[in-house]
């Protein structure tokens, strides 16, 4: 399970069920009532996003992450050494189900990559 | 037949000046742009992301380029001014609603004291009177192209106002000819293409503008030409089409009215010259209707301009006849008028005015001779990149 960090909080990246989409603009229209001509307009790429669970190991780590989606802190890269290079993303959304402990906990996020 | 797939690659690009050169705004994401006979100016709507470092404000110039690669890439499709702004607090969008060049001229109020006479003493020429208006409302080509001039501004070459330009005993009424105090400049513009008629009545004088921002002034007739500027075909690059024959305001017969001038009332009575033309064809109109003397049923249609100052072409004097835009109208009138309206990815330069032909079996259009007249297009290029003509067109039938 790689480790990772962003705004200086450390935190495990749980490889399973991690998603990464890598989407573009394009449309696909087929011509109605002929031999099924299509035009595919690329309209040009899009950002990749990622959707992973993290495992942060406090409270206190929590409330760090949780304050940064929606705030120009969101910004920094997000170091995970197996993946090479850091790359500048930003972190779009933090969510978790309630639980009673404040100690290691699960969290679900969403970032974009933006280089 | 065999399917094709067409793979291109869209592209939008604005540029605004900022009052030293252009600057490429990457902030913006999507533009539509509209532009026809039905609408007074051309008009455009450019979509953005907040912030930028492009400095956009009221009466920027705007040049908005989209298109296709293949195809013909990024083509100026709009040239115009920024008029206004409109920004979305969250989440943060802006749009740029842009009119044309033309527009100037309806926003600009003549400013004389007492108003402007504009065919002075002997009269003057349409165009001449057109372009005198747009000068003083400080119309241009562009920011690049230059002033406009005659060599895009035409018209029928008559002395207008050289017969009646208003009672000269009467101090308080201005002359038909007048550019009145606080007017807007296209609303002068729009009474004169009114009836610049020649007299062949082969068509109307109408102040326009093209997609770069050019501003003409030619002679058009809702007629398509014999031979058409682009075909398209149901099947092959047509998304969807609907056609509308409509009869409502067809007439055949057309009254107009012109100018009262000294001579022509008697005392307790205002008369104005006038002519009728009429024809006896008219497979549209309902049956049972009041036959004339002639045994013919009419329904009728009337215009009437002061600035009309004879009644038959053959009549003295170089200027516009009752007659002339009578059997202009009676052809524009006597119709019923066909409205195809279709949407196309196709990249070509379309524009108001030309021939274009459809195939479409379903619609019932399958004869290789009926061309529709292109009366509106709009231009769009949305969010996600996609590129879509629309056109309205019209022929009469």
């Amino acid at each position: 399970m790689p480790r990772a960090t962003f705004g200086g909080v450390t935190f495990d990246l749980l490889l399973s069920g991690l998603e990464d989409r890598h989407e573009g603009n394009t449309s696909v229209r087929e011509i109605p009532g002929g031999a099924g001509n299509h035009y595919v307009d690329l309209g040009g790429h899009l950002l990749q996003r990622r959707s992973v669970q993290i495992k942060v190991d406090t409270e206190a780590d929590y409330r760090t992450l949780a304050a940064l989606p929606g705030t120009s802190g969101a910004a920094g890269s997000l170091t995970s050494p197996a993946e090479g290079a850091p790359r500048s993303v930003v972190l779009l959304s933090v969510s978790r189900t309630w639980r009673k402990s404040t100690g290691p906990q699960l969290c679900r996020t969403e970032w974009v990559y933006t280089s | 037949m065999t399917a094709t797939t067409t793979v291109r690659t869209t592209v939008l690009e604005v540029y605004v000046h900022d009052g030293v050169a252009w600057q490429y705004d990457a902030a913006s994401y999507a533009a539509s742009c509209s532009f026809g006979f039905d609408q007074r100016v051309a008009e455009a709507t450019v979509r953005r992301t907040g912030g930028g470092v492009v400095n956009v404000n009221y009466w920027s110039p705007i040049e908005i380029r989209m298109g296709c690669t293949p195809g013909l890439g990024a083509a100026i499709r709009f040239n115009g001014y920024v008029v206004p702004v409109d920004n979305t607090l969250f989440p943060i969008e802006g749009v740029l609603v842009c009119k044309g060049n033309l527009y100037r001229a309806q926003w600009v109020r003549n400013q004389e004291e007492g108003g402007t006479d504009l065919a002075g003493a002997t009269g003057t020429p349409d165009q001449t009177q057109v372009l005198n208006v747009l000068t003083k409302c400080g119309v241009t080509n562009g920011q690049d192209g230059g002033a406009v001039t005659t060599a895009t501004v035409g018209g029928t070459g008559k002395a207008l106002g050289s017969i009646y330009n208003g009672d000269p005993d009467d101090v308080f009424t201005p002359g038909p000819y007048w550019w009145a105090e606080g007017e807007p400049g296209l609303s002068v513009i729009e009474r004169l293409d009114e009836v610049s008629v020649p007299d062949d009545a082969s068509g109307r004088y109408r102040t326009f503008e093209s997609l770069g921002g050019t501003i003409y002034r030619t002679k058009l007739a809702t007629t398509p030409a014999g031979t058409a500027d682009f075909t398209f075909t149901e099947g092959v690059d047509v998304l969807e089409a609907r056609i509308t024959r409509d009869p409502a305001g067809a007439a055949n017969k057309v009254t107009v009215d012109g100018a009262s001038p000294p001579g022509v009332s008697l005392p307790g009575h205002i008369a104005v010259l006038t002519y009728t033309a009429s024809s006896t064809s008219a497979p549209y109109l309902p049956p049972g209707l009041p036959l004339a003397p002639d045994g013919h049923a009419y329904v009728g249609a009337s215009f009437s301009s002061p600035l009309i100052e004879k009644a038959l072409i053959a009549d003295s004097g170089s200027v516009v006849a009752c007659q002339a835009v009578a059997t202009f109208l009676l052809a524009e009138y006597n119709c019923v008028l066909d409205t195809l309206e279709f949407s196309t990815p196709r990249d070509d330069l379309l524009g108001p005015g030309q021939t274009v032909h459809l195939h479409s079996p379903r619609l019932g259009i399958t004869s290789p001779t009926q061309h529709y007249w292109l009366q509106r297009l709009e231009i769009t290029m949305d969010e996600s990149g996609v590129f879509t003509q629309r056109l309205t067109c019209i022929r009469k039938s």
